[in-house]
């Protein structure tokens, strides 16, 4: 139908252009819808240069809500411009079902890939490094950040144009099983990182004349960093209840922690 | 510690870079530890700025903004814990006195922006409706405007008026609650770690957190070391996996198929 033809350069720029305009209205009635349709809109200009009623349509399609996590955007957006260079005013209403149909799943891959697991290992280890005074970690990261904006967006908008809709089914097997391994990389460092930044000491009390000391006489008996555990794991229960939140949590756990060191339960580590 | 004017607006600018970059091209501005770094060098103390941020990302390791949720601004935190403590004696009660609050009662600020760019929405969408891309594209940064000041005054404020707050509260703050406030400080990572089981599939896989765990608290590995060991683990799963799914259900047990 349309006669244009996106080049790998447009592409290129195309996700650029996305990294930028993505989440700036970000807002709770449409989220990325305004990035979105900034993103198409010369492309839109373009394949409808002569059809101004296509045109408009395709605007209003693309102004409808949308939300996913920024990264695999750039799939979802490339799978689009393929299917309406294709099909031209035909494919608006497809393009619109792909969107919807995409975004919600690719926002739980994306959160977990690029959220969590990057965010994990990376900053877990850029955490450890710099409380011990050395910049390795923190450069490792940024080098990350580099490599995801240059490289990796654009990769993945020029594959979801290339491969459109098929992609989808051949990458959810192969997705699974990376999110999987990564989570392992993941749980390892946070369990290394649990015994050595969290700090929680017991302290001792007197009874009958007799010094009871908890940290030495029991804790440390059983295990090392048996306090860091125990608060890892209290806390992680304490989330799953209804009513806690991290935001809830943060004050909860500062308020009781006062209370336990004034009496003495806890002490400095 | 005072700061002179040019160092509190070129801090506060960093705030605005830092979002900007938060909401965009992601390329590190808005670390947390970055944010330390340059405010440790805007005061004079690169490594104070490193060892701030190192800390306040503990907190924060969990925490993203997944679907548009606030989350605890660590960013000001770090710039202003950095530009006041000073000195690492003073870290830990900078953190609490100021960095803390200053991180928790600005998240409404961000929910403010994220309600009021609804405006630009209804804006653009008038514009949207008429095909105009590029009054879309213009609005469209404005957007931007409400972030940034969600961003930055809490920063410029707290530089202004922060110094003057931890003296008072130094002076009268008794022994016990600043050694709470310490204690309080070692248990916080915790909340952070807590918060990222939650995201991470931990009940299907808690055999390797117990392994990172035990390497560090028994053998004092370094996390580079649990890394890497880690890494090894994730390739084993990876290959089973792959196998499970060629060789069929049929002579395979993996974890996930079992049923509650």
């Amino acid at each position: 139908m349309s006669k244009v033809k996106m080049t790998k350069q447009e592409l290129r720029k195309m996700s650029f252009r996305w990294s930028w305009n993505r989440s700036l209205s970000w807002n709770y009635e449409k989220m990325m819808s305004l990035g979105y349709l900034t993103t198409l809109a010369p492309f839109l200009d373009r394949i409808y240069a002569d059809d101004e009623e296509a045109r408009q349509r395709s605007y209003a399609v693309h102004s409808q809500f949308f939300n996913t996590e920024p990264n695999f955007g750039n799939v979802i957006l490339g799978m689009n411009v393929a299917i309406e260079e294709e099909l031209g005013k035909d494919g608006i209403d497809t393009a619109q079902g792909v969107k919807t149909s995409l975004m919600g799943p690719f926002a739980g891959i994306g959160d977990t890939l690029f959220g969590v697991i990057s965010s994990t290992i990376l900053g877990s280890i850029a955490v450890a490094t710099a409380v011990e005074g050395s910049y390795v970690g923190i450069a490792l990261w940024i080098m990350w950040n580099i490599f995801v904006l240059f490289f990796l967006r654009p990769a993945m908008f020029t594959m979801g144009y290339n491969q459109g809709i098929k992609l989808v089914t051949n990458l959810s097997g192969q997705l699974k099983r990376f999110t999987n391994a990564a989570s392992v990389l993941g749980l390892t460092v946070v369990g290394a990182m649990i015994a050595s930044m969290v700090g929680v000491k017991f302290g001792a009390f007197e009874f009958f004349g007799t010094t009871f000391d908890i940290q030495a006489g029991i804790a440390d008996k059983i295990m090392p960093k048996l306090g860091s555990a125990l608060a890892v794991a209290l806390f992680y229960y304490l989330l799953g209840r209804k009513g806690v939140n991290p935001n809830r949590l943060i004050w909860i756990v500062m308020i009781v922690t006062l209370v336990l060191s004034y009496m003495g339960i806890l002490v400095t580590p | 510690m005072e700061l002179q004017l040019w160092q509190i607006v070129l801090l506060t600018l960093w705030a605005g870079l830092s979002i900007t970059d938060q909401m965009t091209y992601n390329l590190g501005f808005n670390g947390i530890i970055q944010t330390g770094i340059f405010a440790g060098i805007v005061t004079g103390n690169p490594l104070l700025g490193l060892g701030v941020g190192g800390i306040l990302q503990s907190y924060a390791l969990g925490i993203g903004t997944y679907g548009g949720t606030s989350v605890p601004n660590w960013q000001a935190a770090a710039i202003i814990v950095t530009a006041l403590a000073g000195s690492t004696d003073n870290v830990a009660s900078t953190i609490a006195i100021i960095g803390i609050p200053v991180a928790a009662l600005t998240i409404q600020l961000d929910v403010i922006g994220r309600f009021a760019n609804t405006f630009f929405q209804n804006w653009a969408d008038k514009h949207a409706a008429k095909g105009d891309g590029v009054k879309v594209h213009f609005i469209n940064q404005l957007g931007l405007s409400t972030f940034l000041i969600s961003r930055m005054a809490p920063v410029f404020i707290g530089l202004l008026l922060g110094p003057a707050l931890i003296d008072t509260v130094r002076e009268y703050m008794p022994e016990w609650l600043s050694m709470g406030f310490t204690i309080v400080s070692k248990i916080f990572p915790a909340v952070g770690f807590s918060i990222l089981l939650r995201y991470l599939p931990t009940k299907n896989y808690i055999q390797y957190l117990i392994i990172g765990f035990s390497l560090a608290a028994w053998f004092n590995a370094p996390i580079l070391a649990v890394s890497v060991i880690g890494l090894a683990a994730a390739i084993i799963v990876y290959k089973q996996e792959g196998t499970a799914v060629t060789a069929g259900a049929s002579n395979m047990n993996t974890g996930d198929d079992y049923d509650e």
